[in-house]
């Protein structure tokens, strides 16, 4: 039995295997029908290049009833309610009413008719694809027809009715003004109905013989609207094309209201007022122009209006209304979604044009939008104002004399434009800021400020860098370390120092330099003045916010200035963690932390000690302290502050950066003194931030006063050990903590 | 008559099945019991350094019931992290000597090496430490942990944090707080 089995297998394998062997060397056009390959059951000739089958061969594969009728030489097949005929002699092909013309006609080789396969196939409902790369031919039935095409209720959506959705693809022209659905196996109903041709859109139904696949163009004279980003869905068996609404009517009404709608949802529009050209250009995004009904014409306030598809990516509608005078029209709350509507414009009313240093100002009654310009000979700015008048306070002109505007002149340039005209000096740059408040709209131009004059001076004290501007300044006062700096940032100047002779630096400054940058947004001139060490320094204005008087002094800052501040001096102690046979942490190269722990707490003395602040240190050499000497020699002398300088180690090199502990149970301000250490430790030391953290640590806990303990780098980092040994680095981390006591003690009152 | 001795027979059964029953509650209630016993007991959490060294976070250890749960938990502290984002945080040779469990006191000694052999710094410090006060604070007859270096009291263990009171587990120093 199952030798039988067997045995059979192997023979349908063998017989399988020789009909593909000899078909794949016959391989010329392999044949499928319906999937399966009938290449060995037709006879094909070729005949002025196209493909002919036996007719008798065809009619079994339809089962289609053959008529031959020998006197005529004419041949008629019968499938499906489908008759086709066709003639010895002639090349074409009836088809009920229709006749096509093929290249081949009808053939007789042997005694045996041919007709061209594809035409007559398909006049049987058949699709054909003809694969050419590998010559095959596939035969096989729709599986799809489409039923109609119409237009959704809205006018934005358009409908393709079909039996069953098969792949499909949209394309669209360039232009946009064609689009192409093609559909994969589908056929046309024969009572497909075409809803959609109008004035505006033609379909055209075109069946692509040889890939079996349909098209639909929809040309227009426009761009068609279609969505080119989602704008096909599937609903039920429908392939649903969404498209953008388009203009409907523009309209002006017996209210003079403008009225613009569209048969969908319109976004919001742009209004701009090109006043030399009296237009009002209203931008409407994702709306296609359409077949829109347009009846203004000579009316009192629009001459004309045209309207554009302004552009496609991304679609915007453009509206041009020429004005008939210098009127406006402006937006009006929208009532519906798909309707804009514009009414005559009230307009503006400008007054009260004032000046001061380096600027000038106005109020208006609406919202402005100026043109501003440059004008060279002689200097002046220019300033239009469209759809305008002038109101109190506006004079023809009055004279400035300032140091950067010469007079301001304010006159009627046309119907709509009001023109504010500043002569100035020279030219410069400026920008004009807008301010809205309780229904006014307040404009200020400023031009751009200029350096006037930098001096500096030595007075036994201190040391002066005087700062004079043009007009009065905005300006900003930085101090940095790192090097040592004082950095005054200037907004809305010009830089105009190169026509500087070079600036006499005091034995302080080592450098001046400038630079323009932009900061938040805005372009700024920075003046950065290099000292050759820490300095205090105190501003103040002179010549009514013109001057900027920079006092530096190595000294903490004179007398008055630490009473204002009520900074007394305090006894600050300093404990540098470790020492004697206690190293510490030893770095990845062998840096004991007692070393770097000890040369910062003692540059922090220093700099303290400048400060007018008592300091102690805990261990001022290398000697060994328990913890608990070090917490009772602090509150044995009663000191305002403790810190307590640390290098930290973890058993992995790669951890690295800047902390700072506090305790919170000890004592409350704890935690503002390590903020106000880390706050510079963690931004300005360079390395990692690692924040501020609360922990139990011996010396913090037990000490009576306000304490933190700095672990100022990672010792286990080769760079950070690398960092710690160098004066440079030991120095910076100082002074950091030293600017964070000063804040501390700054704020804290003194307490 | 035979109403009574049909009433005796009835009791007699009923309370056969009235035992059995208790029986059965009982036997279920004492597994119960047990394998939640089990089932708390089986797992023991250990903490690791992570993120950079920011944080502990623990992971689980399956507990071996041959040995002691106390030095199994200081083996695995030792034995460090099976995830490659901790690293651990106790210094070569460091040994516990002994323990002492005293109204939820645990009192650990260990040998020298703990602070001979560890690498120092705040951070480093803090997270040895409280890898150990974490760990063992998760046992649930653990309130509070004292450290002691060869039966000797300590300020610390490296000269930041402060050993002389027992520590209580870090919550803020835990992963996810």
């Amino acid at each position: 039995m199952s030798v039988l089995k067997k045995f059979t297998a192997i023979i349908v394998v063998i017989i399988l295997l020789s009909l593909i062997l000899t078909n794949s060397a016959a391989a010329q056009n392999t044949i499928y029908f319906n999937g399966q390959d009938i290449s060995s059951q037709i006879k094909t000739i070729s005949r002025e290049g196209e493909l002919l089958i036996r007719a008798r061969d065809l009619a079994e594969l339809l089962d289609a009833e053959l008529t031959w009728r020998p006197a005529l030489k004419s041949l008629e097949m019968e499938s499906q309610g489908v008759t086709i005929k066709i003639m010895a002699n002639s090349r074409y092909i009836q088809i009920e009413n229709d006749a096509i013309r093929t290249e081949a006609g009808l053939q007789l080789v042997d005694n045996q008719a041919y007709i061209p396969l594809a035409k007559s196939i398909e006049a049987f409902g058949y699709l054909l694809e003809y694969q050419r790369d590998n010559e095959e031919l596939y035969i096989f039935q729709p599986e799809t027809t489409i039923k109609n095409v119409s237009w959704q209720e809205d006018g934005n959506q358009l409908m393709i009715k079909m039996d069953e959705i098969t792949p499909y693809r949209v394309l669209h022209s360039e232009d946009g003004t064609k689009i192409t659905i093609e559909i994969d196996k589908a056929k046309i109903d024969q009572e497909f109905s075409d809803n959609i041709s109008n004035n505006n859109y033609y379909l055209k139904v075109i069946n692509v013989p040889d890939r079996a696949l349909l098209r639909l163009v929809i040309k227009s004279k426009t761009p068609i609207p279609f969505q080119i980003d989602g704008g096909v869905y599937e609903h039920e068996d429908s392939l649903v094309l969404s498209f953008l609404p388009q203009l409907k009517d523009i309209t002006i009404n017996e209210n003079n209201l403008l009225r613009v709608e569209a048969t969908g949802k319109i976004p919001e529009a742009k209004t701009k007022y090109l006043s030399d050209s009296r237009k009002m250009i209203i931008d409407i995004p994702s709306v296609v122009i359409g077949n829109f009904d347009q009846q203004i014409e000579d009316h009192p306030l629009i001459k004309d209006i045209k309207v554009t598809q302004h552009d496609l990516d991304p679609v915007i509608l453009r509206i041009e209304a020429t004005m008939a005078n210098g009127d406006i029209f402006k937006p009006v709350q929208r009532e519906k979604n798909n309707l804009l509507t514009f009414k005559p414009g009230q307009r503006s009313e400008i007054s009260n044009l004032e000046y001061a240093a380096g600027s000038f100002s106005f109020t208006s009654s609406s919202a402005l939008n100026p043109e501003l310009f440059l004008l060279k000979s002689p200097p002046r700015l220019v300033m239009n104002l469209y759809h305008v008048n002038r109101g109190s306070g506006i004079v023809d002109k009055i004279e400035v004399n300032n140091s950067q505007i010469k007079s301001l002149r304010t006159a009627r340039f046309d119907e709509q434009t009001v023109r504010i005209v500043a002569d100035l000096e020279e030219l410069t740059g400026y920008n004009w800021v807008e301010k809205q408040k309780n229904g006014l709209y307040y404009y200020t131009v400023n031009l751009k400020n200029k350096f006037s004059k930098i001096t500096t001076k030595d007075n036994h004290d201190y040391q002066y860098l005087n700062i004079l501007m043009e007009s009065q300044a905005e300006y900003e006062v930085k101090k940095f370390n790192y090097p040592h700096r004082i950095v005054v940032d200037f907004k809305n100047t010009l830089n105009n120092l190169s026509n500087f002779n070079s600036i006499e630096k005091s034995s302080l400054i080592k450098d001046i330099r400038s630079s323009n940058y932009q900061l938040e947004g805005e372009e700024v001139t920075r003046l950065v003045f290099e000292l050759n060490e820490y300095y205090s320094h105190k501003v103040k204005s002179y010549q009514s916010g013109k001057g900027i008087k920079i006092a530096l002094a190595k000294e903490f800052l004179s007398k008055e200035m630490k009473q204002d501040q009520k900074i007394k001096s305090h006894l600050i102690v300093v404990d540098a963690g470790h020492g004697g046979f206690d190293p510490g942490a030893i770095g990845a190269n062998g840096f004991e932390e007692k070393i770097p722990n000890l040369a910062i707490a003692r540059e922090i003395a220093r700099l303290l000690a400048d400060k007018k602040h008592k300091v102690l240190l805990t261990r001022s050499s290398d000697k060994f302290l328990s913890l608990q000497q070090r917490v009772k020699f602090a509150n044995n002398k009663n000191a305002d502050l403790f810190v307590s300088i640390h290098a930290n180690s973890f058993n992995n090199s790669q951890t690295g950066g800047v902390e700072t502990y506090y305790n919170q149970s000890s004592n409350n301000q704890n935690r503002l003194l390590a903020e106000k250490i880390h706050d510079k430790l963690g931004r300005n030391l360079g390395i990692f931030d690692r924040g501020i953290k609360e922990s139990n640590f011996y010396v913090i806990k037990y000490t009576n006063m306000p304490s933190a303990l700095i672990e100022v780098a990672f010792l286990s980092n080769p760079l950070e050990e690398k960092l710690l040994k160098s004066q440079d680095f030991q120095h910076k981390a100082a002074a950091l903590i030293v600017d964070g006591i000063l804040d501390y003690l700054e704020e804290s009152g003194g307490k | 008559m035979s109403a009574k001795m049909l009433s005796a027979d009835q009791k007699r059964k009923g309370l056969l099945i009235f035992r059995i029953l208790l029986l059965t509650a009982a036997v279920l209630y004492l597994i119960f019991l047990g394998y939640n016993n089990y089932l708390l007991e089986k797992k023991i959490k250990v903490y690791f350094a992570a993120d950079n060294a920011s944080y502990l976070q623990a992971e689980s250890r399956t507990l071996d019931p041959d040995i002691d749960i106390y030095l199994q938990i200081f083996e695995e502290l030792k034995a460090g992290p099976e995830s490659d984002n901790l690293t651990k945080t106790i210094p070569e040779g460091s040994q516990l000597i002994d323990y002492q469990l005293d109204d939820q006191l645990l009192t650990l000694n260990f040998n020298r090496a703990l602070k001979d052999n560890h690498w120092g710094g705040s951070t480093g410090e803090r997270l040895t430490v409280y890898s150990i006060v974490n760990s063992y604070t998760a046992l649930s007859e653990v309130e509070r942990v004292k450290i002691l270096l060869e039966g000797e009291e300590v300020e610390s263990l490296v000269g930041h944090l402060d050993l002389s009171r027992p520590l209580m587990y870090n919550q803020k120093l835990t992963e996810g707080n």
